[in-house]
C-alpha cells in the first residue's frame, strides 16, 4: 500500500511516516497543498492522508481538486480542529474519512486498513487467494495450516498481489504500490522479493500461487490454468 | 410586559389624570360662578320689581280700611319678567296679587322685610322670595312679597351640567387618544432598540440598532448602544481569536506528544531509540511550558502591570542585552552595535527585568530576521522628556500590511518562517504590554528590502 502524507508540520509528518513505514506502507511526504496534484499524477497512491491546515492550499481545496481531476483513491483528512463544520466540509469535499488530532498511530493505521478494505471485495481484515490467507492487521500469512512471518517488503508485495487476485500486475504497477519515490525503478530488487515470497508460499505445494508472466509481470491466482 | 407597566400607558395615564383634575376644577368654578351670577341677577330683578311695585301700588283709605289698587298696565313688564307679587296688609292678609301669585298659595315662611329667601312655590318648583314693607312717607301700610320661579335657571344649570358631563369625558378621551398616539410615535424607536438588543448575545454581536435618522435623546441612546456593541464585538472577537490561537499552539505539541507516545509503544524498540523519542517529547513539553509561561506573563501584565518601580538606567539594560546576544549575532555573522549619547541621563522609572525583556525580545527578533553579514543597531536618543530606543536591523523588512498587527498576540507576518524559528508570535505582544506598563509606547517602521526599525519610547524620570 502506498500512502501520500500531506502535512506541513515537519515533525508530525516524520512521525506519521515512521509509524506507517513500520506498518509496511510505502510513504511519501509533501508539505505544500498546491503540490499534491503533481505528486498524485506521478505515482499511483492507494491512500492520501491530508491535513486540513496547509500552506499554499488548504486540505479541503486539495481534496476538491483531486476529485475534480478524477482521482478516486480513499482520502483521509487530518484535522487539528474538531469543529463540526471542518468534518462536514472535509467529507463533502470528497474525503472518505477524517481523524482528529491528536491521534494514536494505531488508530491511524486501523483507519487506513478500513479504507483499503472498503476499496476491495473483502470486508474483513483478511485477504484470501485459494488456501493462502493474509491478515492485514497482524501482517501474518498462512497457507493451509502452515503459518509464516513476512518481512515488511514481502508483506507489501504479497498484499499488493492479493488485492488484485487473478490479475496480471506489471513490475511498474507493483513498484508503484510497494516502494516510495526513493526507489529506483528498473531495479532487480522486485525479483529478489518475489523469489523470497515464492519460497515461503509455494515451496512444498503442488499448486503454485505466484505466477510469472515472462516480460509482462506477476499474478497471484488460485486457478492454475490461468497461466 | 403588563399593559400598565408600559411607559407610554403610564405617560398617558398621568397626563389624563392631571387633565381630569384641571377640567373638574374648571367646571366647578364655572358652575359656581354661573350659579352665583344667576342668583344675583334674580335677586336684582326681585329688588327692582319691588321698587317698581312700591311705586305703582296706590293705597287709598276708605273708612279706615286701606284699599290697594294696582293698575294692570303698570305690572305688565313685571309679569313679563316672571315675577309674582303678593300684597299683604299690615295684618298679613293677602289683599292683592300680581301674576301667578293668584294661583299659588303664599309660602308659609316669609323672609324678613328687605331680605331674600328660598322657597318651594309648588311641589316641583323652587322659587326665590323677597319681602319689602310697603311704605309711603313714614307710614307702613303693608308688605310686598315678591317671588320668581327658579325653574328656568335650574333648567339652564342642568343643561350646563349635562353639557359638561358629556364634554369633559369626551375631551379626556380625545386627549388620551392623542397622547397615546404621540407617545407611541415618540417611543416607537425604543421598541426597535428593545427588539434589537434582545437579539444580541455573546454569540452574535454583529447586530446594530442603526437609528441614524434621529438626533434626539433616543437617537443618541441608540448611537451610544451601537458604539458599545462595536467595542464589545471587537473585544469578544479578540478573545475568541486568542482562545483559538492558544488552543492551536497547544494542540500542535500535544498532537506530537500523543503520536510519539503511541508510536513508541506500538512495537518493541531498542533503548537508544526510545531515549531519542523521549528527548523529542521533552522538547515538545518544553515548548508548551514556554508558551504557557509567556501567556501567563501577558495575563499578569494585563491584570496588574509591573510591580517594582525603581530608577533604571536604560543604557545599562541595553548593554546587558547586547552582551547576552553578542555570541548569537557573531554566530550568524551579524554586526551588533550600540549608539548611546555620553553624559546624558537616560534613566526611567520602571522594572529592570521587564525592560531587559523588552529589549531582549526586540534584539532576538532582529537577529532572527537579519541575513548573515547584515547588521543590528541599537540607538538610544534622549529627547525633551522622553528616551527613545531604536532597534534597527537590515534585511528584507516587513510588508506594510503587517505593520499594524505586529504587536497582536500570535500574529506572525511569515508563518512558515516563524515555525522554523520556533516563535509563538508573542514576543512583540509581551514587549508592547511591558512598555505600556511603563507608560511608554512602541512602534514599528520598515523599508521593505532595506531595513526595519522598532522604536521604544519611555518617559524620562525627572
Amino acid at each position: 500500500m502506498r500512502v501520500l502524507i500531506v502535512e506541513d508540520e515537519p515533525r508530525m509528518a516524520a512521525l506519521i511516516r515512521q509509524g506507517l513505514e513500520e506498518d509496511s506502507y510505502a510513504v511519501d511526504v509533501v508539505a505544500d497543498g498546491s503540490e499534491v496534484l503533481s505528486w498524485a499524477e506521478s505515482a499511483d497512491y492507494d491512500i492520501i492522508l491530508l491535513d486540513i491546515m496547509l500552506p499554499g492550499m488548504d486540505g479541503i481545496a486539495v481534496c476538491r481538486q483531486l476529485r475534480a481531476h478524477g482521482y478516486i483513491m480513499p482520502i483521509l483528512m487530518l484535522t487539528a480542529r474538531d469543529a463540526l463544520t471542518d468534518k462536514v466540509q472535509g467529507l463533502d469535499s470528497g474525503a472518505d474519512d477524517y481523524l482528529v488530532k491528536p491521534f494514536a498511530i494505531e488508530e491511524l493505521t486501523a483507519r487506513l486498513r478500513a479504507l483499503a478494505r472498503r476499496e476491495g471485495p473483502s470486508k474483513t481484515v483478511k485477504l484470501q487467494v485459494g488456501d493462502l490467507v493474509l491478515d492485514t492487521a497482524t501482517k501474518r500469512a498462512r497457507r493451509g495450516s502452515l503459518a509464516f512471518d513476512l518481512t515488511g517488503k514481502e508483506y507489501m508485495l504479497l498484499e499488493t498481489l492479493m488485492r488484485h487476485p487473478g490479475q496480471l500486475l506489471s513490475r511498474d504497477q507493483i513498484i508503484e504500490h510497494v516502494w516510495n519515490m526513493d526507489f529506483e525503478s528498473g531495479s532487480k530488487l522486485i525479483e529478489v522479493y518475489i523469489h523470497a515470497l515464492r519460497k515461503k508460499i509455494d515451496e512444498g505445494h503442488d499448486h503454485r500461487l505466484i505466477q510469472t508472466v515472462r516480460g509482462l509481470g506477476y499474478r497471484i491466482s488460485a486457478d492454475e490454468t490461468a497461466e | 410586559m403588563k399593559l400598565l407597566n408600559k411607559l407610554r400607558v403610564q405617560l398617558v395615564l398621568w397626563t389624563v389624570t392631571l387633565e381630569a383634575i384641571l377640567l373638574l376644577v374648571f367646571a366647578l368654578i364655572l358652575v359656581f360662578a354661573l350659579q352665583n351670577s344667576l342668583s344675583q341677577q334674580i335677586d336684582e330683578t326681585l329688588r327692582l320689581s319691588a321698587a317698581q311695585m312700591n311705586a305703582v301700588v296706590d293705597v287709598a283709605l276708605d273708612n279706615g280700611v286701606s284699599r290697594y289698587e294696582i293698575p294692570a298696565e303698570d305690572t305688565a313688564a313685571l309679569r313679563g319678567r316672571g315675577v309674582m307679587v303678593w300684597i299683604l296688609d299690615p295684618s298679613g292678609t293677602i289683599v292683592a296679587t300680581v301674576g301667578e301669585a293668584a294661583d299659588i298659595p303664599l309660602p308659609v315662611s316669609l323672609p324678613l322685610p328687605g331680605t331674600f329667601a328660598d322657597t318651594l312655590l309648588s311641589d316641583d318648583q323652587a322659587g326665590r322670595l323677597f319681602a319689602l314693607p310697603l311704605q309711603e312717607g313714614n307710614r307702613a301700610f303693608g308688605t310686598l312679597v315678591l317671588a320668581t320661579s327658579l325653574r328656568s335657571v335650574q333648567t339652564f344649570m342642568r343643561d350646563v351640567l349635562l353639557s359638561l358631563a358629556i364634554a369633559l369625558p369626551l375631551v379626556l378621551m380625545l386627549s388620551a387618544a392623542g397622547g397615546l398616539f404621540l407617545a407611541n410615535r415618540a417611543l416607537s424607536p425604543v421598541a426597535s432598540i428593545t427588539a434589537t438588543v434582545r437579539h444580541i448575545s455573546a454569540d452574535d454581536l454583529s447586530q446594530r440598532i442603526h437609528l441614524n435618522t434621529q438626533d434626539d435623546e433616543i437617537g443618541q441612546l441608540a448611537n451610544t448602544f451601537d458604539a458599545m456593541l462595536e467595542r464589545l464585538q471587537n473585544a469578544f472577537q479578540r478573545e475568541r481569536q486568542l482562545t483559538s490561537d492558544v488552543s492551536h499552539e497547544l494542540r500542535t505539541p500535544l498532537g506530537l506528544l500523543k503520536t510519539q507516545l503511541s508510536l513508541a509503544r506500538s512495537r518493541p524498540r531498542e533503548a537508544a531509540e526510545l531515549l531519542q523519542m523521549m528527548r523529542d517529547m521533552e522538547d515538545d513539553v518544553d515548548r508548551m511550558t514556554r508558551l504557557v509561561e509567556q501567556l501567563l506573563t501577558l495575563a499578569r501584565l494585563e491584570q496588574r502591570g509591573i510591580q517594582h518601580q525603581a530608577d533604571v538606567d536604560v543604557s545599562l539594560v541595553v548593554e546587558a542585552v547586547i552582551s547576552q546576544f553578542q555570541g548569537q549575532a557573531t554566530a550568524h555573522r551579524i554586526n551588533l552595535t550600540l549608539t548611546c549619547p555620553q553624559q546624558v541621563n537616560v534613566t526611567v522609572k520602571g522594572e529592570t527585568e521587564a525592560l531587559f525583556q523588552v529589549f531582549a525580545n526586540l534584539v532576538e527578533n532582529a537577529i532572527k530576521y537579519t541575513e548573515p553579514d547584515g547588521f543590528v543597531g541599537i540607538e538610544i536618543v534622549r529627547l525633551w522628556d522622553e528616551i527613545s530606543v531604536a532597534v534597527i536591523n537590515s534585511g528584507e523588512g516587513i510588508a506594510p500590511e503587517h505593520l499594524p498587527h505586529l504587536f497582536e498576540r500570535f500574529y506572525r507576518a511569515d508563518s512558515a518562517r516563524a515555525r522554523q524559528t520556533g516563535g509563538f508570535g508573542l514576543g512583540l505582544a509581551i514587549a508592547n504590554a511591558l512598555v505600556q506598563s511603563h507608560h511608554g509606547s512602541i512602534t514599528a517602521a520598515s523599508q521593505p528590502g532595506h531595513q526595519t526599525t522598532f522604536t521604544v519610547t519611555l518617559p524620562v524620570n525627572t
